[in-house]
């Protein structure tokens, strides 16, 4: 009797696979051909090991090059992801596109920026995009290769404005920063920025700036952390925290909203991230890859697109519920700042005292 | 004395297991085919509602499997470590011993490889071997302390192995980390220096990756075939694994033998984790390297009928999945879980193969209870 059960479960299942492939809506292989034809661009992701619905940098990523994909008209079946499982893959993941036929493959992530350059140096047709990736050889000298740019943020700028805004609106006249992994480049970019831009507008500021001591695996996610280090903050007197570094950082955020300060984040607008803090965030240091990564692929589809370094947009997110809380004077002198950093004539990862060295950061022309 | 031990287990024992043989490999192998299809079906619902072709998804797998020289090549890469460290768990197995802390041992493996293959020069034929030797010793002693404790204090080894994995991976994390003594100087990402060239293991091929470590997973099958089936040794670890009391009557040194089968089982995958940073590029240990072959392979065991030449075969299947689940994504564009999904369901009717069997009208095979799987959880060493 068993075993009828179970004939007609199987007999159902199968006739349901087959139904459900026959009705599937994606073309069968079959339309490969069909496909390449229709696409003026072919466009191939690579993540870091892991997820690209992560919330965080690899979501962007991607996020971005569907967004370049759309700006271009492309068809879905035009450009397609592979996630990396296991850091030994990269390489045979990247070329996995090359050989399929892609123009424009994006890989993301530090790690992958030696690898992603020594494909490019192998296929010359084909336009890399790789976002965080320095274009350096081993000895940390510039090294462009006309097929790749390297997506970098001046996360310095971010953090000079963020701190700006902090030494502008304390009134302790203390302000805290909790940050990541020290020796990621763009978290010591953050916070050497920050501590200048507090600095240039507030002399008098005292700033705690922490770091997470821990290894790459802790310094991103503990954000007990990152509470307790806030509430030491706190205890300090200070009423403005920056948080730069994962859900270290928004532990941080949220235990300095509980207790009254206000807070700045960090990367995306804040804001809209982590609703916890809506009532008391001030603004977000931005680093918007969504549109880097658009541009980019823009760019190649044009004929523009351009080895080497390349800056994405670093800025200041809206300051939404507390807008009205900062005065119009902060306002226009944050914006006389932002253009100042712009043509250069702030440097904002001027080393100073026992300063993090490193930031690796490159001078705005 | 030791003679005797042996008269008695091969008059009592091999035959016994002699004669089941051809039959119920037979019906070890239907099993598992049956189970993979199984899974197939099973799983092109899961591609289906992740909004994709099934047939496509399968046809690129099979691609990037098995297309072209290249994806060939990725398979078999991806098979090395399988295969060994799933015949390091199928001893265990034998022997009565569940070990899930080939992960871990693998770590240890990659590492002590990487110290010595960093730690001084030396000609290709003396740093080769010893940096192989490296990587099998310490799996081997990694693993020899669960063993210890099973043999010495009765402590289960299931709960043993997943806590010293713990405590590898920390340890290792810790030494590759910001500040860990194995950290690669100037580098952003935590990772160690690369092996010296002596250390690394030629490319079969020159520039098409495949490295000699295939030959060693090979012989590697081969060698653990004797051992289990020609030796005296191998007679004493599955004699333990069946009965260990029975085993213990008839003389055989149980506490030694838990302690051996651990260990080799522990150098099966320290040797795995050795044979990745000693084959591939670019030859150092950084995080998310080598992340769940471990596992993977207490998988390719058990679908393998903890027997070398169905680890060969499950080996290889699940090596051709990890290999072809790029070109999956990237032409059918269904997310890599989809293979883990895939790997679990085979997994999962082969261990629950009592539905498979009634599916397919297969007869279980008789003289069943080969190798005492629950044993770990029964029983104990007093």
């Amino acid at each position: 009797m068993h075993k009828k059960i179970f004939w007609k479960f199987f007999i159902a299942l199968a006739a349901t696979s087959i139904l459900l492939a026959a009705c599937a809506p994606a073309p069968s292989a079959g339309g490969a051909t069909e496909e390449e034809a229709g696409c003026k661009l072919k466009i191939g992701y690579v993540s870091d090991v892991g997820k690209i619905n992560d919330q965080s940098f690899n979501q962007a990523s991607w996020t971005g090059v569907q967004a370049g994909a759309e700006a271009l008209g492309l068809d879905s079946s035009c450009y397609s992801f592979i996630e990396t499982a296991d850091s030994a893959d990269y390489e045979t993941n990247i070329n996995s596109f090359v050989q399929e036929g892609y123009n424009v493959i994006v890989t993301s992530g530090f790690a992958m920026g030696q690898v992603t350059r020594k494909v490019a140096s192998e296929n010359p047709d084909v336009l890399f995009i790789g976002i965080d990736q320095q274009q350096v050889n081993e000895n940390f000298e510039p090294d462009p290769y006309d097929n790749v740019a390297g997506l970098n943020f001046h996360e310095d700028i971010g953090g000079f404005l963020a701190g700006a805004t902090a030494g502008l609106m304390t009134k302790s006249n203390v302000v805290g920063g909790v940050f990541g992994c020290q020796f990621i480049p763009a978290v010591a970019r953050y916070e050497v920025g920050y501590h200048n831009g507090v600095t240039y507008v507030n002399p008098d500021a005292s700033i705690i700036d922490v770091y997470h001591p821990g290894s790459i695996d802790q310094c991103f996610s503990d954000s007990a952390f990152g509470s307790e280090t806030a509430q030491s903050f706190i205890n300090e007197g200070a009423d403005v925290v920056y948080g730069a570094g994962g859900l270290t950082a928004n532990g941080a955020l949220i235990t300095a909203c509980n207790q009254g300060a206000m807070v700045i984040g960090t990367d995306m607008d804040q804001f809209l991230t982590l609703p916890e803090v809506k009532d008391c965030i001030l603004t977000s240091a931005m680093k918007d890859i969504v549109t880097g990564v658009s541009d980019l692929i823009v760019a190649a589809s044009d004929g523009t697109f351009q080895g080497g370094d390349t800056y994405g947009p670093s800025m200041l997110a809206p300051f939404h519920n507390l807008d009205s809380q900062v005065p119009d004077g902060v306002k226009t002198q944050l914006i006389d700042i932002a253009n100042k950093l712009s043509t250069g004539e702030i440097d904002p990862c001027a080393p100073f005292q026992d300063s993090n060295p490193n930031t690796f950061c490159i001078p705005v022309k | 004395m030791r003679l005797e031990v042996f008269r008695i287990t091969e008059s009592e024992i091999a035959p016994r297991t002699a004669t089941g043989k051809a039959v119920s490999h037979l019906s070890n192998l239907g099993v598992p085919v049956f189970a993979i299809f199984t899974a197939l079906v099973v799983a092109s619902l899961a591609i289906f509602l992740s909004g994709s072709n099934p047939i496509e998804a399968y046809l690129a797998l099979a691609a990037g499997a098995f297309g072209d020289l290249d994806s060939l090549i990725t398979t078999m890469i991806k098979t090395i470590p399988l295969l060994i460290a799933g015949l390091g768990v199928a001893l265990a197995f034998r022997g009565g011993l569940f070990n899930i802390g080939v992960e871990g041992q693998l770590f240890v493996g990659s590492i002590a490889a990487v110290i010595v293959g960093t730690g001084f020069h030396a000609p290709i034929y003396i740093h080769i071997p010893v940096t192989l030797l490296a990587g099998i010793f310490s799996g081997a002693l990694w693993a020899a302390i669960a063993g210890f404790l099973k043999a010495k204090y009765g402590a289960n080894e299931v709960i043993t192995t997943i806590m010293t994995n713990y405590i590898a991976i920390r340890i290792i994390t810790w030494s590759i980390g910001a500040y860990g003594p194995l950290r690669k100087a100037a580098s952003v990402v935590p990772e160690t220096n690369s092996i010296f060239e002596s250390a690394r293991l030629p490319e079969l091929i020159p520039g098409a990756r495949l490295h000699a470590g295939i030959l060693i997973a090979l012989l590697a099958a081969l060698l653990i075939f004797l051992l289990l089936f020609r030796t005296t040794l191998g007679i004493e670890i599955r004699t333990v694994g069946m009965n260990l009391h029975a085993a213990r009557y008839a003389g055989i040194n149980v506490n030694r033998t838990i302690v051996l089968t651990m260990a080799l089982s522990g150098g099966l995958a320290g040797l795995a984790g050795a044979v990745q940073v000693m084959g591939l590029s670019p030859y150092n240990f950084t995080t998310g390297f080598n992340v769940g072959y471990g596992f993977d392979s207490i998988a390719v065991a058990v679908l393998g009928s903890i027997h070398p030449l169905g680890i060969l075969l499950s080996s290889l299947l699940f090596g051709a999945m990890d290999a072809g689940a790029r070109l999956m994504q990237l032409r059918a564009r269904v997310p890599i879980e989809i293979i883990t999904i895939l790997q679990g369901l085979i997994l999962m009717f082969v261990a629950a193969n009592q539905i498979i069997r009634s599916l397919y009208h297969i007869r279980a095979p008789k003289g069943q209870g080969e190798v005492n799987l629950t044993q770990s959880w029964g029983g104990s060493t007093d």
